[in-house]
């Protein structure tokens, strides 16, 4: 947020004056940097192959539609390149439609960038609701439009990590909530990364992933119907359910 | 050989250097920064936009509605021919079609019924129609039906008149059809009015699907309705006693796809406008919600939740293929597709809040589209692929807003009055003239329409709470 602003002030040509030495600098820099990861794909080519390859390969797009990464500012890390709708993943639907599941999906290199998303599988809930809340794990309250976990919810959510330690045969639902101020199709999705994180948090606080299930319910299901700084602080919650 | 290798890897130096140079240029740089900023002429945005910060949302001074003429028309009831005494209850026709045309944006009615009514009497007797005389009622149009009703059938005849010219513009014949379906009959003759006055082509005999809820508040149980354009007619189409969500038309809009938590994961479903039983189109682990049906390339936008965070994907209507558009830690939602299906807008807060982007249906040519305002949400693009529609917050308060392509020339349309409380979920009309969205302004979520330029707002529910319209493509109804 903040650095994706910083980052563009530095590029923005505006701020700079283009002409001189700066631009010169630059471009020299620029040379360096091709260079060098050139001559490293080219190394990498001939300890794969033992042949010489001709360089010119090098700075060709390694296939029809995939677009190189001239001027892409760095922190746009949302390039998915998969090769359109032939590269698709497949489901596989099991009889009944139930619980379809995905296929191995091809690892395609230009997909490389999958950090985003979450290592530990997310998973199907059970198909039943998950009612009694324990009275020992209290709502973890957010701040306005944020998911991120503060200092002062940390307490709260290490309680929660150690009851779920302490009984792991237990299977958590995380249900993470929004108010009201805001669309109700963009709240379900902050009520779900609002669990999530909770989720996160508790697994690298040592609970098996395998425990938790999440489910988002936005702005729906208020703990509080009062429209006001104290009812939306309410909620602004994840609850923790038992199944 | 390693003589030559060098020499290539000189020339090849040389060649990258030149090309860096060149790129470093001030044009150049701007070439790749259009990339993340849009194409916009960076010479008339402010600094703070162009930085990928937020400014509040300048309206510029555009406020009045658009220069359009607002033709008066005069729809006397009909007559019946033969006397039946299983009449539909007379006037109720022509109060329908004033309803159709007054929501059309282009009509309103030209004097009290009671006048028309009158005058209509008189033409009878002198078996002519008296020009003057409803120019002198301000009808610049004088529409006159004639019924065949039978115990089972209805039809009808009619004929437009302009006043001013003093002509007949136009005259048809509607074959009888079930009585029941008179409504329908109704929407057909405001279509043709509609066209034969203003050329274009009118959405009285189109629908919308919403999510309904019978108590305003606190509520775990919402289902999918079906409404006709001018409100009338509500149909429910689910039973699942559980959250419904974000419903869109889909395959031939035969089908409504939405998104049901009844088996405790929020599921993609669908369901025929014809009635029976939903069926789960995708099932993945999390979120499958906010479907948006592209019919010219069978493909469905929506988001997926599976990877631990929300991320857009294409699906076919079987929910087995899938295609990735999005790959980001922040949230990416509420996908909808270009009319030609080539691009899809989407809302993501990988800026720090939520901001509309566009993608390429491919996953490539991310760009972002708005840089006013700190929320907005909710992009759906016109028929004509020219205006986005959004709702965007401002003081507090949503707002529907409309913007170019390019993300400039902002309008807002609703708000500019005093308590119209909050505004979202908007979905155009297909012939683009018109709007429809969610209002709280009454205390409770209802669905309202109002022209494409903020002006003439009618509500179409008033039971419980209503929320998520999706106006329906032209229906062919015959």
């Amino acid at each position: 947020m903040m650095s994706d602003r910083k980052k563009r002030q530095t590029i923005n040509p505006r701020n700079r004056p283009w002409n001189g030495t700066v631009r010169w600098t630059l471009a020299a820099a620029l040379t360096l940097i091709c260079a060098l990861s050139g001559c490293r794909q080219q190394r990498q080519y001939q300890w794969s192959t033992g042949e010489p390859v001709e360089i010119q390969d090098q700075y060709l797009p390694s296939a029809p539609g995939v677009r190189t990464q001239w001027g892409l500012p760095e922190e746009d890390d949302t390039e998915m390149l998969a090769g359109g709708w032939n590269a698709e993943e497949t489901l596989d639907a099991q009889p009944g439609g139930d619980g379809a599941t995905l296929t191995a999906v091809p690892d395609d290199p230009r997909n490389a960038d999958a950090s985003v998303d979450t290592p530990y599988p997310i998973l199907r809930a059970p198909q039943r609701t998950a009612k009694r809340q324990t009275p020992s794990l209290s709502p973890v309250y957010f701040d306005f439009n944020s998911a991120s976990i503060t200092e002062e919810m940390k307490p709260a959510l290490q309680r929660a990590a150690d009851f779920f330690k302490k009984y792991p045969n237990l299977q958590v639902q995380i249900q993470g909530y929004a108010d009201s101020r805001g669309t109700l199709e963009y709240n379900y999705h902050l009520g779900q990364q609002r669990a999530h994180a909770a989720r996160e948090f508790l697994i690298g606080r040592g609970v098996n992933p395998a425990q938790i299930y999440t489910i988002s319910y936005g702005e729906e299901n208020p703990a509080s119907l009062e429209e006001n700084e104290e009812g939306w602080a309410l909620n602004r919650r994840v609850e923790f359910f038992i199944y | 050989m390693p003589i030559a290798r060098s020499r290539s890897c000189c020339a090849a130096l040389t060649a990258i250097f030149t090309l860096a140079v060149l790129l470093c240029g001030p044009a150049g740089l701007h070439a790749g920064q259009t990339i993340a900023l849009n194409a916009i002429n960076q010479n008339t945005r402010p600094l703070l936009a162009q930085l990928g910060g937020d400014r509040p949302i300048d309206i510029g001074e555009v406020s009045a509605e658009d220069i359009r003429t607002v033709y008066s028309i005069a729809v006397p009831h009909a007559h019946y021919s033969p006397q039946s005494t299983k009449r539909i209850p007379p006037g109720s026709i022509s109060e329908v079609i004033y309803r159709d045309l007054s929501i059309s944006g282009y009509f309103k009615p030209a004097a009290d019924q009671k006048y028309v009514q009158e005058q209509d009497k008189i033409d009878q007797q002198k078996e002519a129609i008296e020009f003057v005389e409803w120019r002198a009622l301000k009808a610049d149009f004088v529409l006159k039906m004639q019924y065949s009703l039978d115990e089972n059938a209805i039809g009808a005849k009619v004929v437009l008149y302009e006043t001013a010219k003093n002509i007949k513009i136009f005259e048809n014949e509607y074959r009888p059809r079930k009585k029941d379906e008179w409504r329908t009959l109704a929407h057909k003759i405001s279509d043709d009015v509609f066209s034969a006055i203003t050329f274009k082509r009118g959405v009285a005999n189109t629908q919308l699907v919403f999510v309904h809820s019978a108590e305003p508040k606190s509520t775990r149980v919402k289902e999918v309705f079906l409404i006709d354009a001018d409100g009338a007619n509500p149909q429910r189409l689910t039973r699942d006693m559980k959250l419904a969500a974000t419903p869109c038309w889909g395959y031939n809009n035969e089908e409504i796809y939405y998104t049901s938590d009844k088996d405790f994961n929020w599921d993609l479903c669908g369901v025929k406008i014809s009635g029976g039983e939903p069926w789960f189109i995708s099932r993945q682990p999390g979120f499958n919600i906010s479907p948006n049906w592209n019919q010219q390339t069978q493909r469905i936008a929506l988001t997926l939740g599976k990877d631990g965070n929300s991320e857009i994907y294409l699906m076919d209507r079987s929910g087995k293929k899938l295609q990735r558009l999005t790959r980001h830690k922040a949230i990416d939602s509420s996908p909808s597709f270009f009319p030609n299906g080539r691009q899809v807008l989407f809302t993501s807060n990988r800026s720090g809040n939520p901001q509309i982007w566009m993608t390429d249906s491919d996953g490539l040519d991310r760009r972002r589209i708005t840089f006013q305002g700190s929320y907005n949400d909710g992009a759906v693009i016109s028929p004509k692929g020219d205006k986005i529609a959004i709702s965007g917050r401002s003081d507090g308060v949503f707002n529907i807003y409309t913007l170019d392509l390019d993300g400039r020339n902002w309008r807002q349309l609703t708000g500019r009055g005093p308590n119209e409380g909050n505004n979202e979920d908007p979905t155009w009309a297909p012939n683009g003239e018109l709007i429809a969205f969610t209002s709280d302004r009454t205390g409770s979520q209802q669905i309202y329409v109002m022209n494409a330029d903020g002006s003439n707002v009618t509500r179409l529910t008033d039971q419980g709470a209503n929320h998520s319209p999706a106006w329906s493509p032209f229906l062919s109804i015959d």
